[in-house]
């Protein structure tokens, strides 16, 4: 119990929730590329001194959910009480608490009177870090393959970065350094707002009761998770789902998971889940986590249930080391979303036996990257487009439809923005895909359809995607989705892609690119007519 | 000998020995501290003192192809970071093949010698290291860029107490390399090496005074110099052009040539590669010092003596220029991993050029190649990474045969023992190494002979990648000589036998075998004349077969 002002409580702490959704607005509108300033493949946090996340930008819930779990370990090996003015943490290990190496998170101390109340915190999706190949390896068989590994780190900003080693050592390593070292200072703009937030808000209201509302808002979002687990049944509910294959051979991947609910706890166990693979469809052990609590969130509580650390405390999350979603070094990682979002799809299973009411079918729940990239005259050109499709339908509305995944929230990269930035390419159509919603009586969303038009040769092309096999499936009687594909038409042929895939392309060539259909649920036959008057007005329903 | 500076003569030569005697040590402590099989055993490794420019004094007599360069890779590190803003404990680093660099994998360091709060030279050293990260464990066959081939470390200022021993650069190479204990082990080995040639020259500053030995330096150059300027003064004035040339599968199918004009005026020579291929997609491509380093390399070798000193003096009356985006200077980000091959060819069309000006001083062609072969394997541990460094027979000259089994001139490094691979490595074991029956060229001098090397796979998923060169063109004879053998590498599986190109990576399987057999080095002079005792030596060796001697040296039916 705290002598805490109410009044306080709700003001600082929507201060404090302003000061990450700032720190969010100065990260994307301060990037360079176009995967942080148009699809904002980024998030931001405010982190107390302990690492806990305390309040997000509602940005990317693959990265938002774990921000402390890559925290912690630098402040393992940096404690709060050694860092000076200037200092940074940086990680992107997926072995030591980060995500894929392309999500770099910068950790800026916020000083308060010479001590460090909270941590400023951003990530954001680097286009290119070096490694096997520009954008995306699909053939890396090792992290090391994937791009720059910067293990939990300690660096001060006037002597390593601003012209310093740090800085050179990186713009060295990777084929878009302008675009990279931009997004980096986009990253530390970003920080440096989210701290000038808190310590204004130290001075007005004291140290102490900033730190105070912390805790509280952690024991809050604690206190409605429990509420919301305690309102479920106790039991034992299991779930699955599959990925199409591992990307080198043809069988299935599973996931596995238990879900045991005991009076306000939750423990999610995903023994049973395959072994880790030889390609880069291996959840780093933070992903999964994130992932898990991203679903456990959406589907137990609503939007006015703060995301941070408390949210977490009566939750336990285990995954076998080794296997698919907690993978042993050096296995390789960049495609994690796939994994994350059939972990997502098991969980929302196995709630499903539990609160049927309150999950959805399945959704396309895949991120689709694209990397196009071309070697000019002038240096490496890459280009990542990141999409989504269709989500599956719920007991109470359509799955919305031609956008990104639950885990993801990434946007689209608009077309004139791609026509604008690349020679080598341009975008020849963009459209929903007609009939791809499975029919119910909810609908799934529609998936989407874009098409890339190559303009010069030699362009590198590489994907990774899922769910080109096995469609999103139905809910209580509701249609699955449209699978999704992708191709090539080149001179009258059509060459067609598996789900992760690398090329290069010529001029002419036509990259398709079709994404999957969310399910529907409940029996179409109870759909109501005015729905289905307006679907076929919209053109949603047809052969596409 | 004339000096043109106030130098005891007997101090002279007490103190650039000494100076020698540095370089020397620190290359030894470098490849005995290392931790990784490429330089403790093959010892790929370069030491040597520079002065405060950063003008190499004296080196150890390791990896020519290193150690010609050390001069070029220093100066964009001191333009960075002038010698007057250093301090005791910083030292700089770089790989950066486009800012004076060679391969990713020869990492530079530099630690600058403090003697009385100023900088008086630099102990300076370089490690071939076994993987620094990139798209392959060892070696990258496909690479199209550089930064599929490693992490690259531009020309940068560090500081050992911060930012080694524990601090932030450790920790970030050791986390981007697949074999951290050995590379950041051969880092140490880097740094004890500077270390005690710091400490050496200190030694001999407090001995004899900062003065003198810098004099010393300075007189050690200006020799170098004079003994070059007589060299060249001694090759009539002309121009002379000499040619060699890639396998045409490093390109898109053309010929790659290699083409050397050298022009020599008075005591100065010009080297200019006009004429050669442009740069190609593949890892062959040489950054410009590594061909600078070449040149000077071959130059040094043919002109002059043991006795001449291989230091930044000896490059001043010689200039060298190679067209921007050619294969020997190419434009960023190409991939240069092999670019000891290209390196080879520059350095065998100098010799053919300087073989217009000095018949009786220039060899035959031998394999002159670096064969590179990687083998790793994941285990539970992490990962293991072997790298063969294979060379073959040199080219016979107009004295001598061309040496056997050996590495390529530019090159210098040893075998790596079996009884050591053996030991080291699980996954795999040598099942032969042995000479190769005639594959070195007939001649009055034989040409060198090549060697065959074969490993057996005891476990699956052995990442196997290789480089090589002259599996089409076989190493050309002289003065009538004949060629030496090309190579091959074949791996067999399950009876089949799969020929891999001189640039190629693959997966091995348990029960499968790779097969290397390196080049014979060019003869000299016609097999005939060859002296029946050498022929009969070389018979009774198993180096030529009764038949070639027939064939090739003319031994008559029935002789003994």
């Amino acid at each position: 119990m705290r002598n805490l002002d109410p009044v306080d409580v709700a003001v600082v702490g929507q201060s404090l929730t302003a000061a990450a959704r700032e720190m969010g607005a100065k990260l994307v509108r301060s990037a360079y590329s176009t995967v942080v300033r148009e699809a904002r493949d980024a998030s931001a946090a405010i982190v107390d001194a302990r690492g806990n996340t305390v309040a997000q930008a509602e940005l990317i819930p693959i990265q938002l959910g774990s921000i402390g779990e890559t925290l912690r370990p630098c402040l393992a090996r940096f404690p709060a009480e050694t860092l000076e003015d200037g200092d940074i943490l940086v990680n992107n290990d997926p072995y030591q608490g980060g995500q894929h190496l392309q999500d770099v998170f910068i950790f800026s101390p916020i000083f308060v009177e010479g001590r460090v109340i909270a941590f400023a915190a951003s990530v954001a999706h680097h286009l290119d870090l070096g490694g096997g190949a520009a954008g995306l390896n699909n053939s890396a068989s090792d992290l090391y393959q994937e791009g720059i590994v910067i293990p939990p780190s300690r660096f001060n900003l006037p002597r390593d970065w601003n012209g310093g080693p740090f800085e050179r050592f990186l713009a060295a390593n990777v084929r878009v350094p302008a675009q990279t070292i931009g997004d980096f200072n986009a990253q530390l703009a970003a920080n440096r707002v989210g701290a000038a937030r808190v310590a204004e808000l130290a001075r007005r209201h004291g140290a102490a009761t900033v730190t105070a509302v912390m805790d509280a808002m952690l024991d809050y979002a604690e206190r409605r998770v429990r509420a919301a687990i305690a309102a479920l049944p106790d039991g034992r509910y299991e779930g699955e789902d599959w990925l199409d294959d591992d990307g080198v051979g043809e069988e299935p991947v599973r996931v596995h998971v238990a879900i045991t609910k005991a009076g306000e706890t939750l423990d999610i166990d995903y023994a049973g889940t395959a072994p880790q693979v030889a390609r880069n469809i291996n959840a780093p052990f933070a992903s999964t986590v994130s992932a898990t609590l991203s679903c456990l969130k959406l589907v137990l509580t609503g939007p006015d249930v703060p995301f941070n650390e408390g949210a977490k405390r009566p939750i336990t999350i285990r995954a076998p080391l080794g296997s698919l979603l907690n993978p042993r070094h050096p296995a390789p990682v960049r495609a994690r979303m796939e994994p994350c979002y059939r972990a997502f799809g098991a969980l929302m299973q196995a709630l499903g036996k539990a609160a049927p009411e309150r999950v959805m079918a399945a959704g396309y729940d895949t991120t689709t990257a694209i990397a196009l990239s071309r070697l000019g005259p002038a240096g490496w050109q890459v280009h990542l487009d990141i999409h989504g499709g269709g989500w599956g339908a719920r007991a109470d509305g359509d799955g919305e439809d031609g956008i990104a995944g639950p885990l993801g929230n990434c946007a689209n990269t608009p077309a004139e923005v791609v026509d604008a930035e690349y020679g080598y390419f341009r975008i020849a159509e963009y459209g929903l895909r007609p009939g791809s919603a499975g029919a119910g009586c909810h609908r799934g969303g529609t998936g989407l359809r874009r098409v890339f038009q190559m303009t010069e040769d030699n362009v590198g092309f590489a994907l990774y995607a899922d769910r080109f096999k096995l469609a999103p499936r139905g809910l209580a009687g509701g249609v699955d989705g449209w699978p999704a594909r992708c191709f090539v038409e080149r001179d009258g042929t059509t060459i067609p892609f598996r789900s992760k895939a690398a090329m290069t392309l010529r001029r002419g060539d036509r990259l398709v690119l079709e994404t999957a259909g969310g399910a529907g649920h409940g029996p179409a036959t109870a759909r109501s007519n005015e729905a289905i008057f307006h679907d076929v007005e919209e053109g949603l329903v047809g052969d596409g | 000998m004339a000096m043109t500076r106030n130098l005891d003569p007997a101090d002279y030569a007490v103190i650039s020995q000494a100076l020698q005697a540095i370089g020397r040590e620190m290359g030894a402590k470098l490849v005995r501290s290392a931790y990784s099989t490429v330089v403790r055993e093959a010892r790929d490794a370069s030491a040597a003192l520079t002065d405060r420019h950063g003008h190499v004094i004296a080196q150890a007599e390791l990896i020519p192809m290193q150690l010609g360069s050390i001069g070029a890779t220093i100066q964009p590190c001191l333009e960075r970071f002038p010698v007057e803003t250093l301090e005791p404990g910083d030292f700089l680093i770089t790989n950066d093949p486009y800012h004076g660099g060679q391969h990713l994998q020869d990492v530079f360091i530099f630690t600058p010698i403090f003697v009385d709060g100023r900088v008086v030279g630099f102990s300076a050293s370089i490690a071939h290291h076994l993987d620094l990260g990139g798209g392959n464990p060892g070696l990258n066959a496909s690479s199209r860029d550089v930064y599929q081939e490693g992490i690259i470390i531009p020309p940068s200022k560090y500081s050992e107490r911060r930012d080694w021993n524990g601090g932030g650069l450790e920790r970030l190479i050791a986390a981007n390399v697949r074999v951290p204990g050995q590379t950041i082990g051969d880092f140490y080995a880097q740094f004890a090496a500077n270390h005690i040639g710091a400490a050496r020259g200190a030694q001999l500053c407090a001995r004899y005074g900062t003065d003198t030995v810098e004099a010393t330096m300075a007189e050690l150059q200006d020799y170098a110099e004079r003994r070059v300027r007589a060299a060249i003064a001694a090759l009539p004035d002309g121009t002379y052009v000499g040619e060699d040339a890639l396998d045409d599968r490093w390109g898109d199918g053309g010929t790659l040539t290699v083409r050397a004009t050298i022009t020599v005026k008075g005591d100065t020579l010009a080297v200019d590669f006009k004429g050669t291929a442009g740069q190609v997609a593949c890892h062959v491509n040489a950054p410009f010092a590594s061909t600078v380093s070449a040149t000077l390399s071959c130059l040094k070798a043919v002109l002059t003596g043991p006795d001449v000193p291989f230091n930044e003096g000896a490059k001043r009356p010689i200039t060298v220029t190679a067209p921007y985006g050619s294969i020997l200077n190419p434009r960023p980000p190409a991939p240069v991993r092999a670019r000891m091959n290209s390196a080879y060819r520059a350095y065998g069309a100098v010799m053919r050029a300087l073989g217009q000006a000095a018949p009786d001083r220039v060899v035959a062609q031998g394999y002159d190649t670096t064969w590179a072969a990687a083998l790793s394997y994941l285990t539970p541990d992490g990962y293991k990474v072997h790298l063969d460094i294979l060379g073959g027979g040199l080219g016979a000259g107009s004295r001598s045969d061309g040496c056997d089994a050996v590495d390529g001139p530019l090159s210098n490094c040893s075998n790596t023992p079996i009884e050591v691979l053996d030991m080291d490595f699980d996954a795999y074991r040598a099942t032969a190494y042995e000479l190769v029956a005639d594959s070195g060229g007939a001649g009055v001098h034989r040409g060198g002979a090549g060697y065959r090397r074969a490993y057996a796979v005891v476990t699956d998923g052995v990442n196997f990648a290789t480089y090589a060169d002259r599996f089409q063109r076989a190493p050309q004879g002289l003065a009538g000589g004949r060629p030496g053998a090309s190579a091959l590498c074949r791996v067999r599986r399950d009876g089949q036998v799969i020929d891999a190109a001189i640039n190629t990576g693959m997966i091995l399987a348990k029960g499968d075998t790779v097969e290397f057999i390196t080049g014979g080095g060019g003869g000299h002079g016609d097999g005939r004349a060859r002296p029946r005792g050498q022929l009969a030596e070389d018979i009774a060796d198993g180096l030529v077969s009764e038949a070639a001697a027939r064939r090739d040296y003319g031994l008559a039916l029935g002789a003994d």
